[in-house]
């Protein structure tokens, strides 16, 4: 199984994955649900679909008809499922371990 | 319409500066990436122009500030190591397509179709090799009425631009297909017209003030048509990018001008030359 490195981004994007690991959604749909800014979503999902987490498959219209160019469905594979479990885990714990200083970044 | 977005449904409703920036984002992902992911930012600023059309600007500069990483994740799986962008191959054709129509179908038509069709080698035959049948007298009757000179000299001199072959051939396509395909980008409908009788005019001028003053001497026994035709054959074959019946034509005029090269090295395309030439 491909490991990919978390970062932040990647991990708001698996937990909206997770959510509703059998549905399809387009890129700009995850990426409102993952809280992330417009436009940035594509990089993570082209990395997980690289690794063999993530399937796609380009929307079934007629594209004059609809007037728009065909979306691309994303949805976990069994793989990425696993993977994306184990991911958020990791990343909880790696969370759970950082010691609170309470003192803020700055 | 800027060079690279589709004037197709899928870029309705977007600002032509926001079609130029897709564009140019995408001409710096892998070429076999480029209409995925065209798609999916079109889309995208398609959905967003309808719900929320001040976040198209942050939509783009998301997209330009992870385009970095968006190339690193296609990886290099997706990358060619040389890569000839599909703007480059389309010119290219377009230039051929545009620059090879005249001359190879003046020949198509002025050598072997008039040279099959009255039947020129039965009649040498007939005449037992003495009588010279002129190319002049066998179109489009016998006998070409004084009045259709003019229209006879545009197919004759293409015809004679690929039998000699060499620089004139190149001259022909390369100058004809460049301006016409230039041209072709111009809005003004004056432009067009100007450059178009102009630059063809010219290079007839100038094949035909080089024929007569070099005697008809020159000759490449058809290798600059054949290489040519292999270009168009092959760009025919392979730009997907193209409307089909691009490709198709390409195709016709590639498989054309291979057999202007056949014709220089077979013993019927040799006869049917020399009579033309004669």
């Amino acid at each position: 199984m491909a490991v990919l490195r978390m970062t932040t981004p990647r991990v708001l994007v698996l937990q909206a994955l997770l959510e509703d690991d059998h549905r399809e959604r387009y890129g700009l749909d995850l990426a409102h649900q993952a809280g992330l800014e417009p436009g940035t979503i594509y990089p993570i999902l082209v990395a997980f679909e690289t690794a063999g987490w993530l399937s796609s498959r380009e929307e079934d219209i007629d594209v004059h008809a609809e007037g728009r160019p065909r979306r691309r469905y994303y949805q976990l594979t069994a793989t990425g499922v696993t993977a994306a479990r184990e991911a958020l885990a990791r990343a909880a714990q790696r969370r759970a371990a950082r010691p609170a200083t309470g003192k803020l970044a700055w | 319409m800027v060079s690279g977005v589709k004037s197709t449904p899928s870029a309705v409703g977007l600002r032509r500066v926001e079609c130029a920036i897709v564009s140019l984002l995408c001409l710096m992902l892998p070429l076999r990436f480029r209409e995925r992911q065209r798609g999916e930012w079109t889309g995208d600023l398609m959905s967003l122009a309808q719900v929320d059309p001040a976040a198209r600007w942050r939509y783009l500069a998301g997209a330009a500030r992870t385009l970095p990483s968006l190339r690193s994740s296609i990886g290099r799986r997706d990358a060619s190591p040389i890569e000839v962008s599909s703007g480059v191959r389309e010119t290219v054709a377009r230039i051929l397509l545009l620059g090879m129509t005249w001359p190879i179908l003046s020949w198509s038509v002025w050598v072997p179709t008039r040279y099959l069709a009255f039947d020129i080698p039965g009649r040498l035959a007939r005449s037992g090799y003495t009588t010279p049948i002129d190319p002049q007298s066998v179109w489009p009757f016998e006998g070409t009425p004084s009045w259709l000179r003019l229209v006879w000299t545009v197919p004759h001199l293409g015809a004679w631009a690929v039998v000699m072959g060499g620089p004139f051939l190149l001259a022909a396509v390369g100058v004809i297909g460049t301006v016409t395909a230039v041209l072709r980008r111009r809005r003004r409908r004056v432009h067009r017209l100007t450059a178009a009788v102009a630059a063809p005019a010219a290079v007839l001028l100038a094949v035909a003030w080089t024929a007569v003053s070099t005697g008809l001497i020159i000759r490449d026994d058809g290798y600059v048509a054949g290489v040519l035709g292999v270009a168009a054959a092959v760009l025919g074959a392979t730009t997907s990018s193209l409307r089909n019946r691009t490709r198709t034509a390409l195709l016709i005029l590639g498989v054309g001008a291979i057999t202007v090269f056949l014709s220089f090295h077979t013993a019927a395309g040799i006869a049917m030359l020399t009579w033309f030439q004669d």
